[in-house]
């Protein structure tokens, strides 16, 4: 038995491919796991058709886009607060830590499978809340609209990644996870509803739209390069 | 392979080892030793860098230890719980760049004991009893095939066929130029096996 290794390190691409296919695989292997956040959001939003029966049609394009995005941001809780939870497991974590891996690449292969299941999140309730408003579903497939909506999905990833990260081990994770979270979020959520609804009032690019994607996109910028620049490292 | 030189560390004031010093060289066997709570799981730690806050050096031969280093312990078998057996072990082989073929993974289990009803296609781990997942555990760490092996107590939980498995694996991978540090309280592991002992518990 040979004890020969010439490289046995992979590339930084690839390790995030295998994360991220790992990440899939136990979320395929414990579906509870993928159905959670979407019957979370579809309750969400009935309990907002409810609260809000009628509407002036004038706001009812904004409306849909907030109610869109509350679900998603509060489905997304639910994705994070799972985020590390196979890690945890027989000190899977330790091992990862040990493993010839580089830290951004896990920590990107755990963006990338938040960014899945929020885009499944995404376009369920995208259509359910379109549906709820007697909205046209044709809006919901305009690229600009899917852009912006992954825009948002890409600040929401990146932030509560991050802070799951950071909160991997500490005591009041439950506690602390939420309070960083919601305040940190605002700008992402208020950002991406704002330039949404622009785009759906109006259907063209104007400078209000262009003013909220800008600052989407910053903090965007901001929240990746954090998590990739704090990820959890061995020692 | 590893040099540990002058090595202290306690919790608190409370120093659990101090000044410790020793070698791995290819071919060697390093056994900690100690009593309950001298530091032997904590050393190991130490060594593969999940636990700061020491003093003295831990050098190893290569920049980056993690490429040629396996770590097994008592409760961290690194397995991901709602996943096959076959499934954990591609994923783990996979993040050291080994492509095995499904076959010679199942060939592995088998050698191990894991055959039959235990490598049906969706048969969780967590289904596995806690010697089935020790085995589990211990086949990685033979594909894995790493220069430098820090296990800590590794016949936790394994039957006498399994004990002798993996101390034939042990002299094996000895015999090929491979480097031990173990943590054991069980003799069966070390019977007939040249090793040095680093005693704990006199800090």
């Amino acid at each position: 038995m040979a004890l020969n290794h010439p490289e046995r390190k992979i590339s930084w691409f690839d390790t995030v491919a295998t994360l991220l296919r790992q990440s899939l695989r136990v979320d395929l292997s414990y579906p509870e796991r993928l159905i959670t956040p979407l019957f979370f959001a579809a309750i969400v939003l009935l309990l907002f058709s409810f609260a809000i029966p009628e509407q002036d049609p004038s706001i009812q394009p904004r409306m849909v886009i907030a109610q869109t995005q509350l679900a998603i941001f509060f489905a997304l809780q639910l994705t994070f607060s799972r985020a590390f939870e196979s890690e945890r497991s027989d000190r899977v974590f330790e091992h990862l830590r040990l493993a010839p891996i580089d830290a951004s690449a896990f920590t990107m292969g755990k963006i990338l499978h938040v960014l899945v299941i929020g885009s499944l999140t995404m376009i369920c309730t995208s259509v359910l809340s379109t549906i709820l408003q007697g909205q046209d579903l044709a809006v919901i497939t305009d690229p600009i609209f899917v852009g912006a909506s992954i825009l948002a999905l890409v600040g929401l990833a990146g932030l509560g990644v991050l802070l799951a990260a950071i909160t991997l081990r500490a005591d009041g994770q439950a506690i602390l996870f939420p309070l960083l979270y919601f305040p940190l979020s605002v700008p992402v959520l208020l950002s991406s509803t704002e330039a949404l609804a622009a785009w759906m009032e109006r259907r063209v690019w104007t400078d209000s739209m262009r003013s909220w994607s800008t600052i989407l996109i910053a903090f965007d910028a901001i929240y990746l390069t954090l998590a990739v620049l704090l990820s959890p490292e061995s020692e | 392979m590893l040099d540990v030189t002058d090595l202290t560390f306690g919790f608190g004031k409370r120093p659990l080892f101090k000044g410790l010093c020793f070698s791995v060289t290819p071919g060697q066997l390093i056994r900690v030793d100690g009593h309950n709570g001298a530091g032997k799981s904590t050393l190991i730690s130490i060594i593969c860098g999940l636990m700061s806050g020491h003093t003295g050096s831990i050098r190893f031969a290569d920049d980056d230890f993690r490429k040629w280093t396996s770590w097994v312990a008592p409760d961290a078998n690194g397995l991901f719980p709602t996943l096959s057996a076959v499934a954990n072990l591609e994923f783990w082989l996979r993040l050291r760049n080994q492509h095995t073929s499904t076959d010679v993974l199942r060939d592995c289990l088998n050698g191990w004991g894991i055959s039959g009803d235990w490598l049906q296609v969706g048969l969780p781990v967590s289904k596995f009893s806690t010697g089935m997942k020790r085995r589990l555990a211990l086949a990685r760490l033979q594909l894995e095939n790493s220069k430098l092996w820090l296990i800590d107590e590794p016949l936790f939980g394994l039957d006498e066929r399994a004990c002798l498995k993996f101390k034939n694996h042990v002299m094996e991978h000895l015999q090929a130029g491979g480097g031990v540090v173990v943590v054991t309280h069980d003799a069966r592991l070390l019977d007939g096996i040249k090793h040095q002992t680093v005693f704990l518990g006199g800090a």
